[in-house]
């Protein structure tokens, strides 16, 4: 046993802030690129599993495919757009993915102890700097735990004091949306392409 | 800095703790033991008392491993006491709770009693009911038997008779009075029979507008005990004064008196139980008029009473009629609402008790002034069902009490605790994001409280939520993270019972109202709790 000060406890502690949140494995990703998205859900809520993992595809990302799992089965919803958008192809999109679930596992991931990670690929936006963020919640046999919440002003990682903003915001409410963070990208995405005409745009150009 | 690369590891969770959330101890307890999954580093981990008086010290504070300790060199006084915790799990996030736990008494307020049974389902609230119908019945006995003595002029044994009846009633309703009080603050502190004796229901119960009805309500049965005793002749003034003191204690509780426009309302509803009273005032002497007087002299008695009786029936009955107009607001809600359907019930009554009085003005009236003997036997059994309707009356009434009339449902009243009046408690309505929501909050005062959310659109239609959630704290007693989930009351309104808050203080409340599974309304707010 030992004896605790308190005070030098708390400050401590209030100095880091972290996320055991429902959360993206890569937080940041290049603007424009199209991204394997692995979410990981690190516990239950509380003391009770997980039974069903929900994630809504914000309204900038787009071509949503999602990764097969043999341990939960998947429901994706879609929504119509409010107009049609070329996709890959020159096809012309009319709706795309609001959101995916995954359900009915084999087995319920258990509230401690282990994290699983429920994989999909999205066309990331091409706004720089910006911070996308996926509202998800996860449904457990006992409630459920929400990780919605998002900053009520835009963040810029350009901004100096984005860290900080960042930080305040993480540790400031219940349950923050998992997100990620559009870098500048140094290359084009994939070695046949220049930076200045990824792929996407070559085909819509065509 | 945002510690991305941290392992990923569950919040710490609290596996148990010593006492249990809502836990009862015989003893006081020398420690007090949080048990979590992983190691915590604690942030604060206090014990406060109900006035929010910190107990146990911060050096006192022990971890090992996973269990955080509190040792108490002093034994904790009986009462209910707040835990609180925040630490840090081994993710850095910060975790924390608070809860309940008593010691040597029940815990103060049931945190853990169902949403939707709200107050009303305890035993107390028959024992309160119990109470204000032995109120109702012996205050208007009493202030009858006074009315009477005063207005009337019956053979001095049938007037003897009366005072020494109005005596009696003045005095239990004296101790009814009082009793309200004791038993309405159990009613809202809720717990075993023993809850009776404590302080904290006395408390809570002078809270409510008992209290004043009170205040007022015992010395006017004292002023009717002894004008009584005297005889009207001596002791109009007192005899007076005492009724109407009497009566004015209705009015300052309940709710068809403190309905809009009061000043209508209250004179209504005064009329209302002055009528009441004089009839009821008056059995007893005509009773013993019938039995002992001469046939003739109790004719004679009749019929002076009789051509009051009808002045005051027909304001007993135009009294009635308003108050119901404005409570019950549409013909349909006579037969559709809780309360409807009892004020039906009542004016039955009240029509039976009409027929009786019909009778005894147009057929035994008029057989004593002829001197028939048969007539009075008649007459007193004709008083003894009297008596009968009117306990059934005003059980009526006191069951009119318990419910709320359709003014307050439609006007998006919650009824509230019986026996207060509907502008207790504390309403607020918060903006944000183009919404607004009705809060409402009662009793508003330490202890267990309700929490009633309504969440509007910009256009002022109430919406439907997905569901709905609350963060409580009380920083000027370090009290955080009091969570809460909502249950939905109705297909608009969100009720949540809220027990830890026994400190008073402005409580701050971050309400998150979802529109559907991801979307939300966040609200924020202040209630104060006295």
């Amino acid at each position: 046993m030992k004896k605790l000060l308190f005070v030098t406890t708390c400050a401590m502690f209030a100095s880091s802030a972290a996320s055991a949140h429902t959360y993206f494995v890569e937080n940041y990703a290049p603007a424009g690129y199209k991204q394997d998205m692995a979410m990981r859900v690190p516990h239950g809520c509380k003391d009770s599993p997980v039974k069903e993992v929900h994630v809504r595809i914000p309204e900038n990302v787009m071509g949503v495919t999602v990764a097969d799992n043999r341990d939960w089965k998947i429901e994706i919803k879609t929504r119509k757009l409010d107009k049609p958008v070329p996709g890959e192809g020159g096809n012309m999109v009319t709706e795309t993915v609001d959101e995916i679930i995954w359900k009915d596992p084999k087995s319920p991931l258990p509230a401690m102890g282990y994290f699983d990670t429920f994989q999909f690929r999205v066309s990331l936006p091409k706004e720089e700097g910006s911070v996308v963020w996926f509202k998800s919640y996860n449904v457990c046999e006992k409630g459920d735990d929400k990780y919605v919440e998002v900053p009520k002003e835009t963040m810029k990682a350009s901004a100096p004091d984005f860290a900080k903003k960042m930080g305040e915001f993480m540790r400031s409410v219940p349950g923050p949306a998992p997100y990620i963070v559009l870098t500048k990208p140094t290359r084009a995405q994939y070695p046949w392409e220049t930076l200045d005409m990824p792929a996407a745009s070559k085909a819509a150009a065509k | 800095m945002l510690a991305a690369s941290r392992p990923a590891a569950a919040h710490a969770v609290l596996l148990g703790s010593t006492p249990k959330a809502g836990e009862q101890l015989g003893t006081p307890p020398k420690d007090l033991t949080l048990n979590f999954n992983e190691n915590v580093g604690p942030i604060f981990f206090k014990v406060l008392d109900k006035a929010g008086k910190e107990v146990g010290k911060p050096g006192e504070i022990q971890l090992d491993g996973n269990n955080l300790h509190m040792t108490l060199s002093e034994d904790l006084p009986n009462g209910t006491y707040v835990l609180t915790y925040r630490v840090v799990s081994a993710d850095t996030h910060p975790v924390g709770a608070t809860f309940l736990f008593a010691v040597g008494e029940p815990v103060a307020a049931a945190a853990n009693v169902k949403a939707g049974e709200g107050a009303g389902a305890s035993g107390w609230t028959a024992a309160v009911a119990i109470n204000r119908l032995a109120l109702y019945v012996f205050m208007t006995l009493a202030a009858g038997a006074a009315l009477f003595a005063v207005g009337m002029t019956v053979p001095p044994a049938a007037h003897q008779a009366g005072a020494r009846l109005g005596f009696f009633a003045a005095a239990i309703a004296a101790i009814a009075y009082v009793m309200s009080i004791g038993l309405g603050g159990a009613e809202m502190v809720m717990g075993g029979p023993s809850v009776l004796l404590s302080g904290q229901s006395w408390r809570q119960g002078s809270g409510t507008t008992l209290m004043p009805s009170a205040l007022i309500g015992v010395p006017a049965m004292l002023l009717l005990m002894f004008g009584l005793r005297a005889g009207a002749n001596n002791s109009t003034p007192a005899l007076l004064l005492g009724a109407v003191l009497g009566i004015a204690s209705f009015l300052v509780t309940g709710h068809a008196a403190t309905a809009a426009p009061v000043w209508l309302m209250a004179t209504m509803v005064g009329i209302h139980l002055a009528c009441a009273a004089f009839w009821l005032g008056a059995l007893r002497p005509l009773y013993v008029t019938s039995h002992d007087a001469p046939v003739a002299e109790a004719g004679l008695a009749m019929t002076r009473f009789s051509s009051r009786a009808v002045l005051s029936v027909a304001a007993l009955f135009a009294s009635g009629l308003v108050i119901t107009w404005v409570q019950v607001e549409s013909p349909k809600a006579m037969i559709e609402t809780a309360y409807g359907v009892r004020l039906t019930a009542k004016l039955a009554l009240f029509f039976g008790l009409l027929a009786l009085a019909a009778y005894n003005k147009l057929v035994l009236t008029p057989a004593l002034d002829r001197a028939n003997p048969a007539a009075a036997s008649g007459l007193r059994k004709t008083i003894t069902i009297e008596y009968l309707t009117y306990i059934l009356i005003l059980a009526a009434a006191v069951s009119l009490t318990l419910t709320s009339p359709p003014r307050a449902i439609n006007a998006g009243g919650t009824g509230g605790v019986a026996g207060m009046a509907q502008d207790q408690g504390f309403k607020t309505t918060v903006k944000a994001d183009g919404y607004s929501a009705d809060v409402d909050v009662t009793p508003g005062k330490t202890g267990e409280n309700m929490f009633m959310i309504t969440v509007r659109d910009n256009s002022g239609a109430a919406i439907k939520l997905e569901s709905m959630d609350m963060m409580l704290a009380l920083p000027t007693a370090g009290i955080a993270d009091v969570e809460k989930t909502g249950q939905a009351a109705g297909p608009e309104m969100w009720h949540f019972m809220v027990g830890e808050t026994i400190i008073p203080g402005e409580w701050e409340v971050k309400a998150r109202a979802f529109v559907n599974a991801f979307d939300k309304v966040d609200f924020e707010f202040k209630v104060p709790i006295k």
